[in-house]
């Protein structure tokens, strides 16, 4: 059988790779000291170093190829987005309280499945605050405001 | 026995029965529906368990768990679409059952042989925990790095397909884990001048990014469910008498089976399960063979998994290493409260601890008593559109994760982990592994320092104590028959 490059593994391994030279190298400006006395830096420095070598390796192993590699998993990339933008819209919008911040990210993230139409949308976006009012505000006595005036 | 005069008086309050019956409810709806799993639910309720009090909140999140485990079997024999992987197995004689027109009975089989399985590892839980929490408080850091090292392995690595992957992203959360302030020296490591992550990386953060956003995401647009049809009566779902009699055993069996793979780091739920059936195949003399449609086939991987589902709570609560990601999730909640598990759990907090063991009694019942007249119920959530969900909980995870600190950065980190997750996840890298590395590794850090300080710099001290070098042994070897034959039949296989 042909062998061929597992991207999924190269990908992967290659992110480990990044995050472990980076921490690797940060942990040089926390001081290492000595086995017995390590400084803030020693572990770190190890993990860096672990996490930068199990990449590598994965990486590799992706690279020389395989009978069967894996192809990577579908996944609805407008979900991920509207999941995203979501997200986001709360942590702009929740100075202004809960109300706008529930409404923005219910209403953006169903926008992330296309058969939801507008008016669907505008019932779970309501539906949404109206849940969570009843749980965070009512029954869990959370200090958020619905609505809170910055000006 | 302090079960009683302790346990059961601080989980017969109302708060806590309160919150253990909505953690069974969540837990049994998260396990019926395909594509929304009990990780999910507990971390989108992981939050909540901030504000309240601690047996409440955990008797909520170990509800969720567990009942998850009586909920996946019900997709399983209706829809042949498994709830929850561990139900995966029921599936095969669940729904044979469910077209020779026994989908009741298969269902109650299902919910009866998990609550026995259930209680028979809540029984070991009662018995062993003492004893192993003794053995726990004779370890010294090097056998708690060696045990930690031992379960974080196993838990990235067995039972998985790919465990090179899971390494990967157990070295990644290990890494994570180091941001923050270090505890031994007091310097603030890798915080890139961000004042709130001087605490660290917010855990609930993390778990709602990669497992609230991240699985969410990838469940998306997947599921479009199909319809069930059947209407399942009260009356259909009583066995025959032969059929309770050939189901007894299995379900002993698999209670025993899964009791044991329980305590057992990186054997979860699904090992049981799959284990329980394995051992019904070879050991169990049906009359109606496995695959078939045999009361046997579902009964025994549904009292494995429940029985696995409590002891799994044994090496998390009594030694302080959880073994899969929904223990550390339990971790973090007691964490969280100031509690830490480990081996003076039992003697420091023991209302917590008997408290959270009569709260598992509780919640059996509850799950065996609700299931029943509930099959309706859940049923008719199986028809819920994925596509009303979805919002919610992304909108659900936005309030939790923000009402923890009031942070917006929280969310940012939530944002970032959600998308790091579904990348990893796209590339088929699964998260547990990495949230396991994430809450071991600072305990890894001390205790490898101070073994390292105790011996003086020597490598060699890691190995000071028969215990210690037997689980590095252990994990030592683990890697290498999990790794090996993979490079050696990489021509023939994958």
């Amino acid at each position: 059988m042909e062998r061929q490059i597992d991207w999924t593994k190269t990908a992967g391994g290659g992110i480990a790779l990044a995050f472990g030279l980076a921490f690797f190298a940060m942990s040089f400006g926390y001081g290492i000291g000595t086995p017995t006395r390590m400084e803030a830096g020693f572990f770190p420095m190890l993990a860096g170093a672990l996490s930068a070598i199990a990449g590598l390796t994965l990486a590799v192993s992706g690279l020389k190829g395989v009978d069967s590699p894996e192809r990577i998993i579908g996944f609805s990339p407008r979900a991920l987005v509207c999941a995203l933008l979501a997200v986001a819209a709360f942590a702009l919008l929740i100075q202004f309280g809960l109300l706008m911040a529930v409404l923005a990210s219910t209403a953006i993230s169903a926008v992330g499945d296309p058969k939801n139409r507008v008016l669907e949308i505008a019932c779970l976006a309501v539906g949404s605050v109206l849940l969570v009012w009843a749980v965070f505000v009512l029954a869990l006595d959370l200090p958020l405001d619905m609505v809170r005036e910055i000006f | 026995m302090e079960i009683f005069t302790l346990g059961f008086s601080q989980a017969l309050t109302i708060d806590a029965l309160y919150y253990c019956f909505l953690g069974v409810l969540v837990g049994t709806a998260v396990g019926v529906l395909p594509g929304l799993g009990a990780i999910a639910a507990m971390s989108l309720l992981f939050p909540l368990t901030f504000h309240l009090e601690p047996l409440s909140g955990l008797a909520m999140l170990a509800g969720i768990y567990y009942g998850a485990e009586y909920g996946g079997s019900t997709a399983s024999i209706l829809l042949n679409l498994p709830g929850t992987p561990s139900s995966a197995v029921t599936a095969i004689d669940g729904y044979q059952l469910n077209k020779q027109g026994r989908a009741g009975v298969a269902l109650f089989v299902a919910t009866a042989a998990s609550f026995v399985g259930g209680s028979i590892g809540i029984i070991a839980m009662m018995f062993l925990s003492g004893p192993i929490a003794a053995l726990g408080l004779a370890f010294g850091s090097p056998e708690y790095f060696a045990i930690v090292v031992f379960g974080l392995v196993a838990s990235a690595t067995v039972g998985s397909d790919t465990p090179s992957r899971g390494l990967v992203m157990l070295a990644i959360g290990v890494v994570l884990g180091c941001v923050g302030i270090d505890p031994t020296t007091g310097a603030t490591r890798f915080t890139l001048g961000a004042v709130e992550l001087v605490n660290g990386i917010n855990m609930v953060a993390l778990v709602m990014g990669l497992f609230g956003i991240g699985t969410v995401v990838m469940s998306a647009g997947s599921s479009d469910h199909a319809q069930v049809s059947r209407r399942i009566s009260l009356r259909s779902m009583v066995p025959s008498g032969d059929e309770v009699r050939r189901g007894i055993l299995p379900t002993l069996r698999g209670s025993i089976a899964g009791s044991i793979v329980g305590v057992l780091p990186g054997t979860g739920t699904t090992m049981a399960s799959f284990l329980g059936y394995g051992i019904e195949r070879r050991v169990g003399s049906s009359k109606v063979p496995l695959g078939s449609g045999a009361v046997e086939g579902v009964a025994a991987p549904e009292a494995a998994n429940n029985a696995a589902s409590q002891t799994a709570f044994i090496p998390t609560l009594t030694l302080g290493v959880p073994g899969s990601a929904s223990m550390a999730i339990i971790f973090g909640a007691l964490l969280i409260h100031g509690i830490t598990p480990g081996p003076l759990m039992i003697s420091q907090r023991p209302e917590i601890f008997w408290g959270l063991v009569a709260s598992f009694w509780i919640g059996n019942l509850l799950l065996l008593v609700l299931n029943i007249p509930l099959i309706g119920v859940w049923v008719r959530i199986l028809s819920l559109p994925y596509r009303f969900l979805f919002p919610v909980v992304i909108t659900l995870v936005c309030v939790g994760t923000y009402s923890i600190q009031n942070s917006a950065f929280d969310l940012w980190l939530a944002l970032f982990f959600g998308g790091l997750g579904v990348i990893l996840m796209m590339l088929h890298f699964q998260p547990a592994p990495l949230l396991l590395g994430f809450i071991l590794g600072p305990l890894a850090e001390v205790h490898f320092r101070n073994t390292m300080s105790l011996s003086r710099g020597d490598i060699l001290g890691l190995f000071g104590t028969p215990v210690a070098t037997t689980f590095l042994i252990a994990t030592l070897v683990m890697v290498v028959v999990l790794m090996v034959p993979r490079s050696k039949t990489a021509s023939s296989h994958q």
